[in-house]
Order: structure tokens, then C-alpha cells, then sequence
């Protein structure tokens, strides 16, 4: 299941791991902008980015091809608007924006793999992003895989049950949902009420930082150096 | 429809990407003054329900199948404040792990789907919840909760330069419509359900007040209105877009160079010259533009508004 996945991913103990998440998702977006910002990128370029991108997985020691698995997954997505845009007669720009797409949720993907939801959300925290998005942000990562699963176990049982098509179908996908929401709303009450029994006090504790070492600020000079030396070459 | 990364042209996200984060924060603090702590972890669940709900396949026939959005059913039971917030919740957490619409757009997402789609949602639902015409109602605004977000989506990627054929573009209207009416059955159909299996669970927001006096109706006829204006202006930039050379001619027009930024001033001046010259088309285009600055003004000056009145009370 994913969700055991990334939390294996994320728990790691590189140096990659250890850098500071408000470098991370700095150099992040310095890198997701550059590259936006390049309208047709040659393969030069390409494979620059791919190549750091390459560089983070094995110094971070995450799986790689596991890694290019799941970032196939935004191949579909990202496909579909390359097709739109290939049909239009715009060859070139479909070719450049599948190859940048699929670089930005790659960069993406290495973050998300070697930082812990809860750093992510911390450096959010610190950027000044509503507090009550975060917390419920992590609220839902946290239930999702819990609800997800009752929902695929619904979804067999209904296959089993030979349900076809139609208005009767209708009727019972969305008695299904219902059931869903049952089980979801009291869950949520029993949540409510094992906070309550951990002295939950309204908010959540306010993380903090151990302040920036040398490597934190090495890695966000190199990441503003990488998008400032993109458009040079 | 999330639209990934590199699609949209620079001028277009960030201008997206400006307008979404101060009105997050407007939405995120409306829904805070809405919610008490005991409802903290309802939001987190109803929200991973939703996520949850959004995988299971309704098989709607003819070798087709939907799935539920869920946008105007969250609306239904948690309120249009909390709803927008937990969209956009979910919106971020599929950006980030899902590789499902990108960073970069995520402004985009976010106002396509969380905020104006969870609007077009709530509001014929809650207009309709007194009469006997609910279900019809929350029908009309599943379906528009989609078909906004679409048309939304489509007009962003032809601003962007996404020269769509015509009948491509029809085609995927059409697909969005489809789409848009099993959006519809389904949160009728859904919420239904919910009302026999948990009876009190939806009156939250829609059906716990006595029937409001005639000024609320006043009050939430801004919102709509709004937002009409909003569709129309991107309904007229698809039709733009599908005349020859509309686009270029709008942006020659505005005085854009295309992809290029707007400068400041130029649009809303351009939209008075413009509207004594000859295309209404233009105008809508130039609407548009004006519209997002306007809306723009308002979600910031509301914010500081907003703030000042805290701090003196």
C-alpha cells in the first residue's frame, strides 16, 4: 500500500532526509519555476534536470525504479493534455510540456519520498499557511488510507454480488457511499472523543526548528545556482 | 479536470496562484469562525470520506462509469466554508503524493474546484432546501459544481494557447456535461441515502434554520451573481477561441503580447476603448481580466478589513 511506502521512504536516515524541509520545498520550487519558465527546453536541459533529480533519489537512498514506477503514474494525467495539445497541431509545445510535466511531479514525488508528512506540514506552518488547512490536511492523510480500505472492501463485495449496470447499480453504489459516510461520521465522533481523552486542547503543538546548518544553506545556494545556470544553457 | 504542471502559461498561474492564496486565507478563516474544535476531526474524516468516495466506481451504463466529486455534498453537510477548505485540503494532498495536477497549478485547481465549484455547488442547494423542489436543488448544483469547474478549467488552458479544434472542444463539453449530470444524480442520490441511514447529519448546514427572512436572499444573490459573470467571461473566451484568430485578435486587442504579462494599468483601459469599438467578444475577454482584478481588490481588502476590525475590538 502506498501509504506504508512513503512512510518507509520518508523514514530514512540520508542527509537528504535530514535537511531542513523549509530548504526542501524552497529548492523545490525554485527548481518547479525554473523549469516552467524555460518555454522549449533543449535536451540539454532535460537532462540536467533528470540528472539531478537522479542524483537526490541515490543520495537520499531511495529505491530508483521503484521511484520511476509510481512517477509513472502521472503519465496518464499528464498524457491526456499532451494529446489535446499534440491534436491542435502544436507538435513541439506537446513534446516540451509532457517532458516538463512529468519532470515537475518527479521533483515532487522525490520530496514528498524523503520528508515525513508531519516536516512538510511544520515547514508550512512556519511559511504562514492557515493553521486549520494544515491540520486538516493531515487529518485527512492520516484517514484516508483507513476509509480508502473500507471502500475497496465494499467495491469487492459489490462485484461479488455480480452488480451490472443501471439504475439499480446507481442505487446501490450510492447506498454504498452512504454506508461510507455512516462508519466515516462515527468515526469521526471517536476520534473527537480520543483526543479529548489525550488532553487535546483545540490546536495542534506548534513545531519547531533546530536552526540552519552549513549543508542547508549549501543546498539552497546550489538550487538557486541550478535555476539561475538552467536558462544559461 | 486537474490540470498538471507547464500547461497553463507563466501569466496565467501566477496570476491564479495570487488570487487563490490571500482568498485561502480568507476562506480558511471564515471556516475557522465557522467550526468549533469538535468539529476538527469531522473536517479530517469527511474530507478522507470524500477522497475515499471519489474511487468508487458507479457504473452509469453503456460501457461508461462516474465517479462522485463531492464538492456540493460536502457543502450539503459541513457548510460551503468548511467544504471549500477541505477541497482544497484534498487538492493539495493529491498535488503532493498523487502526482494528480501539479504544484504550480494548484491556484488554478484550487479556485476552479474548491472555491467556485464548491459555490456553484451550495448555492442552488440552499436556495432550494425549503421548497419542495430540494432534491432538484441539490441536483442542479451538482451538476453545475462540475460544469463550472470545467468550463473553468477549458477556458485557463485556451488562455494559456491551447488552440483546442472545435471539435474537440465540443467533444470534451460534451464529456463535461455527461459528466456533469452523474454528478448530480449521484449527490441526490447519495444524500438520500445519508438521510435515511443518519438522519440529522446533512440539517447541519442546509435545513437547521427556521426560513431566512428576504434580506439573506439578497445577501447570497452577490455570490451568484458573481460567479455567473465569471462563467459567462470564460464562456465567451471559448467561443473566442473557436473563431479564427479570436485569441490573437483579443489579445491584439488588450494589447498583450502574447504570454507576455499584462501590464497593470492596460486592461481595464483597453476594456473602455474597447467597448466602443466593434467585437463583444474582446469585451468578454477583457471582462474577465477585469473581473480577477477586481476580485482580486476586494479578497484583499476584505483580508485587511477583516484584520483591522479584529484589533480594534
Amino acid at each position: 500500500m502506498r501509504h506504508t511506502t512513503f512512510a518507509q521512504w520518508s523514514s530514512g536516515d540520508s542527509f537528504v532526509h535530514a535537511l531542513d524541509p523549509r530548504v526542501k520545498l524552497v529548492s523545490l520550487a525554485c527548481f518547479v519555476v525554473a523549469l516552467a519558465l524555460v518555454p522549449y527546453p533543449s535536451p540539454i536541459q532535460l537532462g540536467a534536470c533528470l540528472l539531478l533529480l537522479l542524483a537526490v533519489v541515490l543520495l537520499a537512498r531511495l529505491p530508483a525504479l521503484h521511484i520511476f514506477q509510481i512517477s509513472l503514474l502521472s503519465v496518464p494525467f499528464v498524457g491526456f493534455f499532451a494529446i489535446v495539445l499534440y491534436l491542435s497541431g502544436d507538435a513541439q509545445r506537446a513534446w516540451a510540456v509532457l517532458a516538463k510535466s512529468y519532470l515537475s511531479a518527479l521533483s515532487v514525488l522525490v520530496v514528498t519520498a524523503s520528508t515525513p508528512l508531519a516536516r512538510l506540514v511544520a515547514a508550512g506552518h512556519y511559511f504562514r499557511m492557515p493553521e486549520l488547512l494544515l491540520q486538516v490536511t493531515q487529518l485527512i492523510y492520516r484517514y484516508f488510507f483507513v476509509v480508502s480500505r473500507q471502500a475497496h472492501g465494499m467495491q469487492t463485495a459489490f462485484r461479488s454480488r455480480a452488480g451490472r449496470p443501471g439504475i439499480r447499480a446507481l442505487h446501490a453504489s450510492s447506498g454504498m457511499i452512504a454506508v461510507l459516510f455512516g462508519r466515516s461520521y462515527n468515526k469521526a465522533s471517536m476520534v473527537h472523543q480520543a483526543m479529548l481523552g489525550r488532553c487535546f486542547s483545540g490546536r495542534f503543538p506548534a513545531p519547531s526548528f533546530s536552526g540552519l546548518h552549513l549543508l542547508d544553506f549549501a543546498v539552497l545556494a546550489g538550487s538557486v545556482l541550478f535555476a539561475w545556470g538552467l536558462h544559461l544553457i | 479536470m486537474h490540470i498538471p504542471d507547464n500547461f497553463l502559461s507563466t501569466p496565467v498561474w501566477a496570476t491564479l496562484d495570487a488570487i487563490a492564496v490571500p482568498t485561502v486565507a480568507v476562506v480558511s478563516r471564515k471556516a475557522h469562525a465557522a467550526t468549533d474544535t469538535n468539529r476538527l476531526p469531522l473536517l479530517g474524516v469527511m474530507g478522507a470520506f470524500v477522497f475515499a468516495a471519489q474511487m468508487i466506481n458507479f457504473p452509469v451504463g453503456v460501457g461508461t462509469s462516474g465517479h462522485l466529486v463531492g464538492g456540493t455534498l460536502l457543502a450539503c453537510i459541513l457548510g460551503p466554508w468548511a467544504a471549500a477548505l477541505v477541497v482544497t485540503s484534498i487538492l493539495m494532498i493529491q498535488a503532493l503524493v498523487f502526482q494528480d495536477g501539479g504544484v504550480l497549478a494548484l491556484g488554478a485547481n484550487v479556485i476552479n474546484m474548491a472555491l467556485l465549484g464548491v459555490m456553484a455547488g451550495y448555492l442552488p442547494a440552499k436556495w432550494l432546501v425549503h421548497t419542495k423542489w430540494r432534491n432538484y436543488g441539490v441536483f442542479v448544483g451538482g451538476l453545475l459544481s462540475v460544469l463550472v469547474s470545467g468550463v473553468l478549467a477549458l477556458s485557463e488552458l485556451t488562455l494559456s494557447g491551447v488552440h483546442m479544434p472545435t471539435a474537440l472542444l465540443d467533444a470534451s463539453l460534451g464529456l463535461f456535461l455527461v459528466n456533469a449530470v452523474v454528478e448530480g444524480a449521484i449527490t441526490v442520490s447519495v444524500l438520500r441515502a445519508i438521510e435515511q441511514l443518519q438522519p440529522g447529519a446533512t440539517q447541519l448546514e442546509l435545513g437547521s434554520e427556521s426560513p431566512r427572512p428576504a434580506r439573506s436572499v439578497w445577501k447570497s444573490l452577490v455570490p451568484a451573481f458573481a460567479l455567473a459573470s465569471i462563467l459567462l467571461a470564460s464562456v465567451g473566451v471559448l467561443i473566442a477561441s473557436t473563431l479564427p484568430d479570436g485569441l490573437e485578435h483579443l489579445a491584439k486587442a488588450l494589447g498583450i503580447p502574447f504570454g507576455g504579462y499584462p501590464t497593470l494599468h492596460s486592461p481595464l483601459s483597453e476594456y473602455q476603448i474597447q467597448a466602443l469599438g466593434t467585437s463583444w467578444l474582446s469585451r468578454a475577454g477583457a471582462g474577465l481580466i477585469g473581473l480577477l482584478l477586481i476580485y482580486l481588490v476586494c479578497a484583499l481588502g476584505g483580508h485587511l478589513l477583516g484584520r483591522s476590525r479584529r484589533s480594534y475590538s
